[in-house]
């Protein structure tokens, strides 16, 4: 498989502000899992910038930035700029001309037609000509966005010259935040100071640990991306698949220590049953085998808080009980780590399965 | 075999005392086996009372009853008729009139069940020769230096140990009325007495017995006991002197769901919590090829034998593990058959419809 390791520094920018938006619920889930794990002080501090800013532009952005996270590599299109090895920087992922515009719309449509309307490229282009209330009811159907993504997403659609404006302008302004806290500045050094000094055979080596932990095997035709982040060092994105290639955002962290070798299996088991045996993940799982849903499904059919749903789906997710679809967020359930973990037990212990 | 439920007010004595002296171990294992249980209020006031009194009799009497309580038991005497009743004043009374009867099965049981004795050993002790016993003693490192000078002096000096338990048997009642936990007990047994039906207990019982794999005697009766003070007995079935007993307790409800043949989603939460524990899943992998002893499983494990003990007790509860006696020593297996049955279930998880 072909494999391009390298920074991508827009997307450690987008790990800061989903850290902003979720910090309670990422915090648990560090803790449960057992990492100790402290944020920056540059970190709290960018946080603190971000939340106080409550200009409409600003909330607006943050928003979708935050629920279409998985997004980011249609909006600052990895495959146009990045190379094994390279160092791109915010201002360079920013720097679009107007054939840039055009390819993020066309490849936004690509995506928009596959995976949620099921129909070809071409047919939506011709649906946007003549029925473009016909898309815009799509774009509302999509589940579990706030109505400040449904805009984007229209604008995007339908007028691509200001999405974009409006996209390169609020990230420099958030930028400016994320200079200012010294966060930009500390993620650059570590990463580039890891970089310099190591072989990157050992982010390969990191992630094949990944894969082995996740029990995941990846369509190796496509090539995979893995961008580093230190935002927040022990987490990931957890890997993305669009139509033409892969993506991993891994925490630095993640590279050093937490898959710098590979996990004994015995650890990695304890950790699942210790979140599969929680009643209340238990009974999301049993709901979402029965039906995959959107995580604000969860939240009505359990009555329990937002947060607090987002707390164990990160969980879920982190152990690898669960899926979730990059494009439209909804969660499925991976039937394959169930029956991974009950084969792990006959092994540990011993027993021989009985036909 | 007859079965005969009834009340032994001496019972919940013994069990208030193996709280007082062992509530952490209590607390560990009513949460490993998923009870909430809370000591009331006049549990916690008979603790205090008994805590606060340092009568060096009293203290001795409390640690043996909380150590050996399954042997201690046979100073009691036990109800000939289902739904029978025995008074604390009626007991001392009679450990008065027949002590050194009842101290020879109290021996008995101590030599068998505590120290692990052959018969053939018992025989030899009880003929006169305490060499066995004083080496067994010495070995058995789980029992504290007043149980174990409590174990002497009932061979060697019966008529002072009856002084010293019934002075402390006395007090003890005292401190039993004076908090209320009598008076508490009395009415919820009272209610139990009046709703009696003897059949119901027979059958839970059968089935207790056949889940725990225990084989009484037929020709001899069994003694189904209450106990109201601890939700969890910690005593399952202990014999001596032709005399054969199980202590009820509230927790049997809750045991009835695992002893189910139809394994629910609780009791597999249940297992999956319990093995999501290090040191329980090192003893179960540690006996998955063939038995072994406490002192090698703690050993092994690196942990005292007390935990080890501890460990043990919740995993047997939930019948993941059997014991056998051979040698002086109890040999713990892995029940292959119920962790089958329970993996079957977590296989099957995710094809099962809407429950």
């Amino acid at each position: 498989m072909e494999l391009i390791t390298g920074y991508f520094e827009i997307y450690d920018l987008t790990m800061a502000i989903q850290f902003s938006l979720n910090t309670g619920p990422v915090e648990k889930v560090l803790k449960t899992l057992g990492v100790d794990y402290e944020p920056s002080t540059q970190l709290m501090e960018f946080r603190g910038d971000l939340l106080r800013d409550t200009e409409w532009s600003t909330r607006m952005y943050i928003t979708f930035m935050n629920e279409l996270g998985v997004m980011a590599p249609i909006l600052f299109p990895i495959r146009q700029k990045l190379q094994d090895g390279m160092f791109v920087t915010i201002e360079e992922s920013l720097n679009i001309a107007e054939e840039g515009v055009k390819l993020i719309r066309d490849r936004f449509i690509q995506v928009f037609a596959d995976r949620r309307l099921k129909i070809s490229n071409d047919e939506l282009n011709r649906m946007i000509h003549e029925n473009p209330q016909k898309v815009s009811q799509a774009i509302e159907a999509i589940g579990g966005i706030s109505a400040d993504t449904v805009w984007f997403i229209n604008q995007l659609l339908f007028f691509p010259k200001t999405a974009m404006d409006f996209l390169s302008s609020n990230t420099l302004k958030i930028l400016n935040y994320y200079e200012r806290s010294g966060l930009r500045e500390l993620n650059m050094r570590l990463v580039k100071g890891y970089v310099e000094n190591s072989s990157p055979q050992r982010i390969r080596d990191a992630f094949s640990n990944y894969l082995d932990y996740y029990g995941i095997t990846l369509d190796e035709s496509k090539p995979l991306y893995i961008t580093l982040q230190n935002s927040v060092p022990h987490t990931n994105s957890g890997v993305m698949t669009y139509p033409t290639f892969h993506l991993l955002i891994m925490g630095l962290e993640e590279v050093t220590e937490d898959f710098s070798g590979r996990i004994p299996k015995e650890v990695r088991l304890r950790s699942l049953l210790k979140v599969l045996s929680d009643e209340t993940r238990f009974k999301i799982l049993k709901k979402l085998n029965n039906e995959p849903a959107l995580q604000r499904d969860l939240v009505e059919f359990t009555g329990l808080a937002k947060s607090t749903i987002s707390y164990h789906i990160g969980l879920l997710f982190k152990s690898s009980l669960i899926d979730v679809d990059p494009f439209n967020s909804v969660i499925y359930v991976r039937k394959e780590t169930i029956s991974r973990a009950a084969a792990d037990i006959r092994n540990l212990l011993n027993i021989r399965e009985k036909r | 075999m007859k079965i005969i439920p009834g009340y032994v007010e001496l019972v919940e004595i013994l069990m208030a005392c193996g709280f007082a002296d062992r509530k952490s171990y209590f607390d560990a294992l009513s949460q490993d086996l998923g009870f909430d249980f809370e000591p009331g209020r006049e549990l916690a006031e008979f603790l205090d009372r008994v805590r606060s009194n340092d009568n060096w009799s009293i203290r001795v009497a409390v640690e043996v009853f909380s150590e050996i309580k399954d042997s201690v038991i046979f100073f009691c005497d036990f109800p000939e008729e289902p739904g029978g009743e025995l008074l604390l004043e009626e007991a001392i009374e009679s450990l008065g009139k027949s002590f050194e009867e009842k101290a020879r099965c109290v021996v008995d049981s101590i030599l068998l069940n505590n120290l692990n004795l052959s018969q053939e050993d018992v025989k030899k002790t009880l003929d006169g020769d305490l060499s066995i016993v004083s080496e067994a003693v010495d070995k058995a490192e789980d029992l504290s230096e007043n149980t174990t000078w409590f174990i002497t002096q009932l061979i060697k000096f019966p008529k002072q140990s009856k002084e010293i338990l019934i002075f402390a048997l006395r007090e003890l009642k005292k401190h039993y009325e004076e908090s209320g936990l009598r008076k508490k007990n009395r009415d919820k047994i009272a209610e139990r007495l009046r709703l009696f039906r003897a059949e119901e207990y027979e059958e839970v019982a059968e089935d207790f017995l056949k889940f725990y794999g225990i084989r009484p005697r037929e020709d001899l009766p069994l003694h189904l006991l209450f106990q109201n003070t601890l939700k969890y007995s910690g005593l399952k079935f202990a014999s001596a002197c032709d005399i054969q007993l199980i202590v009820f307790s509230e927790h049997l409800k809750q045991i009835e769901e695992i002893m189910n043949p139809v394994v629910t989603d609780n009791t597999l939460r249940l297992f999956l919590r319990n093995l999501s524990d290090q040191t329980k899943m090192q003893i179960l992998k540690a006996i998955s090829d063939e038995p072994k002893y406490v002192d090698e499983l703690a050993r092994i494990v690196g942990l005292s034998k007390a935990t080890i003990s501890y460990h043990l007790s919740t995993l047997g509860e939930l019948a993941l593990v059997t014991s056998r006696k051979d040698h002086r020593r109890v040999y713990f297996s892995l029940n292959k058959e119920r962790l089958e049955k329970i993996l079957k279930r977590l296989e099957t998880l995710y094809e099962e419809g809407e429950e």
